[in-house]
Parts: C-alpha cells; structure tokens; sequence
C-alpha cells in the first residue's frame, strides 16, 4: 500500500462489468443492467464501491514479465 | 479482490460478488495504491482479462455449426499442457478463464484443470452440450465458478440450429447442475429459426434453474463457415429487433434481480438501431458492454496451443505459454488498431468505443475484408444508402 485506504468515489468507477459469463467461444456482457431503474443501477455500483473498500487486496503485474530483470512472474507481489 | 494496472488505472476483480470492475487513477488511489510503472508514458499495451481455452477438440454431439469443427477422435492436449497455459494465463495476469472445446467434460481431468486455474489466482468457468452428463462429469465441475450449457431452444428449435434434437439432455443438464447447488447459465444460439422463440427458450432456462442466459450471435467459423451461413444467420428485421427484444426480456424475466440476460460481442453492433441505446453510449461503457474485444480484453488459446484473437479468428503464431508477449504480436496488433481509424459507418458511430466495429469474423466471410460488420443495421443502411446515391 502506498497510502491510506479510503472509499472510492462511485464517479472514479469507470466500468463494471457483472457476471462470470462462463461461455467459452465470444465475450458477453450483462445487459438487462442497461435498461433497469435509475436505483438499481446505483445500487449496483454502490456494491461495487463497498467491496472496493473491504476486500483485501493482491496486485498483478503483468507488465512485469519483461521488466523483471530475474524472470519472476509478476503476479501477487503484494500491495 | 485483484488489482491488474492499466494505463488508465487498473481492473479490479472482486472476490465478495462475481463483478470485474475498471477504476481510474484517482479510484486506485483511493484504495492506497499506484500503479508505478503501467501509469509511467510509454506503458504497455493492455493484456486480455477473460481467455477461452479450447480443452480438447473431442465431441460426439456433431453440431451442424460447430465454430471448431469438433469431432469424436478430435486431439486432445495433455494435462501438462494446459498447466503451463495455466501459467501463461497467470503471468499475463488474466482473471477468468473458460474451458470450452469440443466437449470438455470429456476429460477426466477437469475438476484438476478448475483447481489450478483456482490456484493461479484465476476464476474458471465453462461451457457443456450437457450430453453425457454422468454423475462423475457432474461432480468435476465444483470447481468452476459457473457451468452454461448450449441449450438453443425446446425440441425442434435446438434441431434447428444445430441439426439434432439435444434440447432434453441440455435441459436435464441444466436441471441437474442447479439441484447440485452450482451456478449454471444457457448459451442461446441465435438463428433466424431461433431468434422467434428466444423469450420461451430464456423463460425455459430460467424455470429450470439457470441464473443467466447468454444469447450469442451465430457466427461462421468451423462447420459453419459455409454457404448455408447466410440462410441461418439474423435477417435485418431480427437484427434490428434485438434491442426491443432484450428490453422485453429484462422486463418479463429480470425484474426479480436474480436472473440476468447477456448477449455476446458480436451482437453489440445490433444495438445501433435501437435509438435510446445508441444516444446513450456512456451508459453501455459504464455497465461494462464489451463488443470486440479480440486481441484486446479477450483472447483465446486454440486446441494446438496458439493465441488466437478469438476464439472464431485464425490463430496467431504466438504460442500460448508466451501469452505474455502479446503486446508484441503483429496480428493481435492488427485486432486492436481497428478502431483507431475504422472507416465509415463506424467512424462516426456514438457506439464506435463500445462496439468497436462488431463481429470482424463475420467481415472477412461475407466481405472478405478486415472492416465494418456487414449485418450491423446501421452498415447496412449506410451501404443501401451509398448504393442508392451511386444508382442516381
């Protein structure tokens, strides 16, 4: 961590993409998100944001392959 | 919960709901973290967060559509094999994988495969025909956060699209894996035969215990890469009625919150002619609509152990233990570049961030050409009216 943790703001949510969408042959979205209540699309993103500021934290860092001098894989070096 | 960075921040992958989520800087911030190098000038390129991994290439079920061209002795990649794509996929930092084929409940080794991708920090998931459900393949699929099954429509719809009647196995199937106390969904292939029953079949699946339905856009790849594409595929009335459609059943279906509609990448280019949805792209973007993701947020490893951009384009001569290396790979490159300058329609399309030129599968069969969606309304009326003023 490199600072306090606070919660995010729901406007810093840029994309929130629900769902494991477990086919295997193109990409799905959640859509009946899109035409749902004004409330239940908050509600929605207000979830998100709780989670964001409870749920322990691992980071990836797959940029790291090619930087990581050692040839470590990047992934959970910790936050 | 993961935290990937990105240029513009970083992707979240809870742990407490099934939700990736895109933040930006500040967001990040917000959480006590930076994102170091990935928000330094000069970056690199975003790497997948969802591949398709092709398992085997096994399957009896003889799909007259099938996009892999499946069949009974098709190759089967060892165990050690998809451990080290396993690997990839973890040092590429890809949060969900799913296992599809051929049938990949073939294998008597996929409550391994599920744990593995578990191990490495990755959701599995997976797609069945849900033919052959014996109690030892159903037991093998704890591991997967979700299970869908291809279920098509009742009887004679599913014979429709796929050329024999497997509509009651799909939805024991289906049945089945509810009362085992797992996730399941349906995939719903739509034809110009199954687009009519769509609501009946997503209300089926529902009555049935799946938590999801994902309608996928028919898609000429394998054995359906033929002639007989253009017979099957969506007429442009049914294109056009997808987003009335989808409202409907989200209306109908959905209202309780524990049942969702999906609709696949290729199906984004439809919305352009639904007018409330096409006016409001921010909305689509920020509810997480992906269309072609190919060679971007999505990628796919063929059943030889290739990346492929996915998983209906030629793969790629990237290996896919080097799926790291993906920003170097001069044909996903080509994938992505699309939308930095995609010509007319897509060009002034307010949907052009979220749909991104739709299906370029579809492009290359019916146009031969890496371009704008041809069965895209919004393409097609753009061509009628080019043609039109070219005739006058």
């Amino acid at each position: 961590m490199s600072g306090e943790r606070r919660e995010p703001e729901v406007d810093q949510v840029l994309r929130v993409r629900t769902g494991h969408g477990a086919n295997c042959s193109s990409i799905g979205s959640v859509v009946d998100t899109l035409f749902a209540t004004a409330i239940v699309g908050a509600a929605v993103f207000a979830a998100v944001v709780a989670a964001l500021k409870s749920e322990d934290v691992k980071v990836v860092s797959p940029l790291a392959r090619s930087r990581d001098a050692q040839g470590k894989s990047g992934r959970e070096k910790g936050a | 919960m993961i935290v990937r960075f990105e240029r513009w921040g970083a992707w979240v992958k809870l742990e407490s709901q099934p939700a990736i989520v895109a933040l930006d800087r500040e967001g990040v911030r917000a959480l006590g973290l930076d994102g170091g190098p990935a928000w330094l000038d000069g970056a690199g390129v975003s790497g997948p967060i969802e591949v398709h991994m092709a398992v085997t290439a096994r399957c009896g079920a003889g799909c007259e559509g099938c996009y892999l061209d499946a069949r009974p002795d098709g190759v089967e990649p060892p165990r050690e094999t998809l451990l080290g794509e396993l690997d990839a996929l973890h040092d590429a930092g890809v949060f969900t994988v799913a296992f599809g084929g051929g049938e990949p409940t073939t294998r008597d080794d996929l409550d391994v495969l599920a744990e593995a991708a578990r191990e490495r920090g990755i959701t599995p998931v997976l797609t069945t025909s849900g033919l052959g459900l014996t109690e030892a393949r159903l037991e093998r699929l704890r591991g997967f956060a979700q299970v869908n099954v291809s279920y098509d429509g009742a009887s004679e719809t599913y014979a429709r699209v796929r050329g024999f009647d497997g509509a009651a196995a799909a939805e024991r199937a289906i049945e089945r894996i509810a009362r085992a106390g797992m996730r399941v969904g349906v995939n719903v292939v739509l034809t110009r035969e199954s687009f009519p029953h769509v609501r009946e079949t997503v209300a089926r699946a529902r009555d049935l215990g799946a938590c999801e339905a994902q309608l996928l856009r028919y898609k000429p790849a394998g054995r359906a890469a033929s002639l007989d594409y253009l017979a099957r595929r969506l007429t442009l009335d049914q294109a056009r009625a997808l987003g009335p459609t989808l409202r409907e059943l989200t209306h109908t279906l959905c209202a309780g919150g524990d049942f969702h509609v999906r609709i696949d990448c290729a199906l984004v280019a439809f919305l352009s002619a639904d007018a409330e949805l096409a006016n409001d792209p921010a909305r689509l973007a920020r509810f997480g609509v992906f269309g072609c993701e190919a060679g971007g947020a999505l990628a796919a490893f063929t059943v030889d152990g290739r990346v492929a951009p996915c998983s209906f384009a030629f793969a790629t001569d990237l290996r896919a233990t080097d799926l790291a290396d993906h920003a170097d790979d001069a044909a996903l490159t080509r994938w992505r570049a699309y939308l930095d300058s995609p010509p007319e329609p897509c060009a002034s399309c307010s949907l052009r961030g979220v749909c991104k030129g739709g299906c370029k599968v579809v492009a290359a069969h019916v146009d031969g050409a890496h371009g704008p969606d041809p069965e895209c309304p919004r393409v097609a009326s753009f061509r009628e009216e080019s043609r039109r003023g070219n005739a006058s």
